[in-house]
């Protein structure tokens, strides 16, 4: 396959976790299109490495890391693992989610164990690739960040509690990076998808019907734009549905 | 031409646990100011490092990420070892003089078209292998010169290791009797995630306890490598980076990949200097002769960063040629620095290599009057301690 050429990200390097399916896997598969080189992570490598195979299909570099983000012992070997693939990494996508336990209990049927995981992966993973991968993009004077968000951390949604938690104190979490690299050219911002036809959808929320809800593959285009190394913008929180998809 | 700074080190001197362990945020260990000119110093802490320097002045740091290199494992025949990683063959496959990585490469990629992916290229290794005594529940807290024999390891001997990945013994090295050379079964990105399962930082037996990678990288930590940490960084914050920029402080980088601090014997340690690796961006070379003829000062951020641009100036004009090279130098009293005016480091040990190269800065007695100091004013030794600046006078 030929590389693209003049892609929005060409000669970008980004990482992109739960890359395997859904939202994950879509924003890969538009980077490659776009041009980028990828480091995908995900926990079960055979769905990973399907992906993959799809984005160096697009002409895209690709290496794909089985790990588990909530894990802080697995965080140096994904990043270790990725510089030494690409020397650099521009572009870290956090985008790996734990919903919890479903049908979702209400927070009062939470299992402390259960909420304590979905922090892990949520917003403790998120933080431990940053940390981990920070310090080249500083010394650039520049890089980007993007956390998956979502309403339930903005609505007190019943049932949504681990969940919703998770990702009020990510958006938290982006602000307060974004305030502490301001000036260093590094960017980090959040984004919510918004309702998607997804795995996790599905498991929150069994009876959506699948055809009234978005294809992941439509809300790539924020990402894309956040992606861009030249964009300027931090601590924002974006609607990716406000973005129309770009037109093949 | 040996360094002439003697002095014992008392063991309360040897910082034992990262400074966020003992209670100190990372930018806040001590830092000693010592004037080239005449040894003179002032004590301070790190995180007045930026208004301690001036507008236009550089600093360049290595931003060498720090591999778990020490490596348990056991023989075919079942006996213990651990192995330590001490280079990477820069000849080699994946190393600096590899085909297609020359000056055009210089910020660090790959070619767009390398045709194999670095994790199907064999690697082959520089490694320190050591006895594991019998029974001890911490062989790290064993120091290196105390450990019992290593077995003796002829090429074709295989090596496992914790998770699975082996190892083919290629024979000894050909200049450091401790060293032997292998070649593990993955390389590339696979061997990078293989070395984090079954490996540890090589740790000394001033830490007592053993502590995750993490403590063990600098804020610069980009591309592994790096035998032991490129500790003169590790102080460095992103409030530091942010009063820098304000102070009009510059930042460049260099890559240089560490290699082992000591092979356990003494004769070897003097004399040994490894072939490095190492990369200098083209934006570095830049920045360091517009550093230079604005009258701005080069500090180097460690003696790797020393080494670094002082083998790439070393061309008949005297500036930092951009691009891959492999370092060989040894820098000593007398070395004439062609390109770098101030050094940032850690305290050395009396026997180390390092306390040569700082001699190249400071003539002996001024070498003498300010270890002198540090250890008057009980400053920490080693990776985890305080750091020391050997800063000229602005011209």
């Amino acid at each position: 396959m030929t590389r693209p050429s003049g892609g929005r990200l060409a000669g970008a390097t980004a990482l992109v976790t739960g890359a395997s399916q859904g939202l994950g896997r879509a924003i890969a598969l538009a980077y490659a299109r776009e041009g980028a080189d990828l480091v995908l992570v995900a926990r079960r490598p055979e769905p990973l490495e399907e992906v993959r195979a799809g984005a160096e299909a697009l002409g895209a570099r690709a290496v794909a890391v089985a790990a588990d983000v909530g894990r802080p012992e697995d965080t140096e070997r994904v990043a270790a693992a990725a510089l030494t693939a690409f020397d650099r990494v521009d572009v870290l996508v956090n985008n790996a989610s734990e919903l919890g336990p479903t049908p979702m209990p209400y927070l009062v049927d939470t299992d402390p164990d259960a909420l304590r995981r979905v922090l892990e992966v949520n917003l403790l993973g998120p933080f431990l690739l940053t940390r981990a991968l920070l310090g080249p993009m500083l010394a650039a004077g520049r890089g980007s960040v993007i956390n998956v968000s979502s309403d339930a951390g903005v609505v007190g949604y019943p049932g949504w509690g681990a969940y919703g938690v998770s990702k009020a104190a990510l958006d938290q979490m982006t602000r307060i990076w974004a305030s502490e690299l301001d000036g260093s050219g590094v960017r980090v911002n959040a984004v919510d998808p918004g309702d998607m036809d997804t795995a996790m959808h599905r498991a929150a929320l069994p009876d959506d019907d699948p055809a009234a809800l978005a294809r992941p593959e439509d809300r790539t285009e924020v990402f894309v734009r956040l992606a861009v190394l030249d964009e300027d913008g931090s601590g924002q929180r974006l609607e990716a549905a406000t973005f129309a998809p770009a037109q093949a | 031409m040996r360094s002439a700074v003697r002095f014992r080190l008392p063991p309360e001197l040897e910082a034992a646990a990262p400074p966020e362990a003992r209670g100190l945020r990372r930018d806040h260990v001590r830092l000693l100011v010592v004037d080239r000119a005449d040894g003179s110093v002032d004590h301070h802490r790190f995180h007045e490092l930026p208004r301690l320097l001036d507008s236009g002045d550089l600093l360049v740091v290595n931003d060498s990420r720090t591999l778990p290199a020490s490596l348990l494992g056991r023989t075919a025949a079942g006996e213990p070892v651990e192995v330590r990683l001490a280079a990477r063959d820069p000849g080699g496959p994946g190393g600096a003089d590899e085909p297609g990585r020359g000056p055009e490469d210089a910020d660090g990629r790959e070619p767009a078209g390398a045709a194999v992916p670095r994790a199907e290229r064999a690697e082959r290794w520089a490694v320190l292998v050591l006895g594991v005594p019998v029974g001890h529940p911490d062989p790290a807290l064993v120091p290196t010169d105390a450990r019992p024999a290593a077995p003796v390891l002829a090429a074709g001997e295989r090596l496992e290791f914790a998770g699975g990945l082996g190892a083919t013994v290629l024979g000894r090295h050909e200049e450091a009797r401790p060293l032997v050379w292998l070649t593990f079964d993955a390389a590339g990105e696979r061997l990078a995630e293989a070395l984090h399962q079954a490996g540890r930082p090589v740790r000394y037996a001033y830490v007592p306890r053993a502590w995750p990678l993490h403590h063990y990288q600098t804020l610069f930590a980009a591309g592994p490598g790096s035998a032991e940490m490129a500790s003169a960084g590790r102080p460095f914050t992103v409030q530091t980076l942010a009063d820098l920029r304000q102070r009009g402080v510059g930042l460049a980088v260099i890559s240089l990949h560490a290699g082992l601090s000591t092979y356990g014997d003494p004769a070897t340690d003097q004399v040994f200097v490894p072939a490095e690796p190492y990369l200098v961006p083209a934006a570095t070379a830049a920045a360091v002769a517009a550093t230079r003829a604005a009258g701005g000062r080069v500090i180097a951020v460690g003696t790797t960063v020393v080494r670094t641009l002082e083998t790439a100036a070393g061309g008949g004009d005297g500036a930092v040629r951009p691009g891959p090279g492999v370092s060989r130098l040894r820098i000593s009293p007398g070395f004439p620095l062609r390109v770098v005016d101030g050094l940032l480091t850690g305290l050395h040990e009396p026997e180390a290599s390092h306390l040569d190269l700082l001699g190249a800065f400071l003539g002996p007695a001024a070498l003498q009057r300010a270890y002198a100091a540090a250890l008057d004013g009980g400053y920490l030794w080693h990776e985890f301690g305080d750091v020391c600046l050997l800063l000229p006078r602005r011209s």
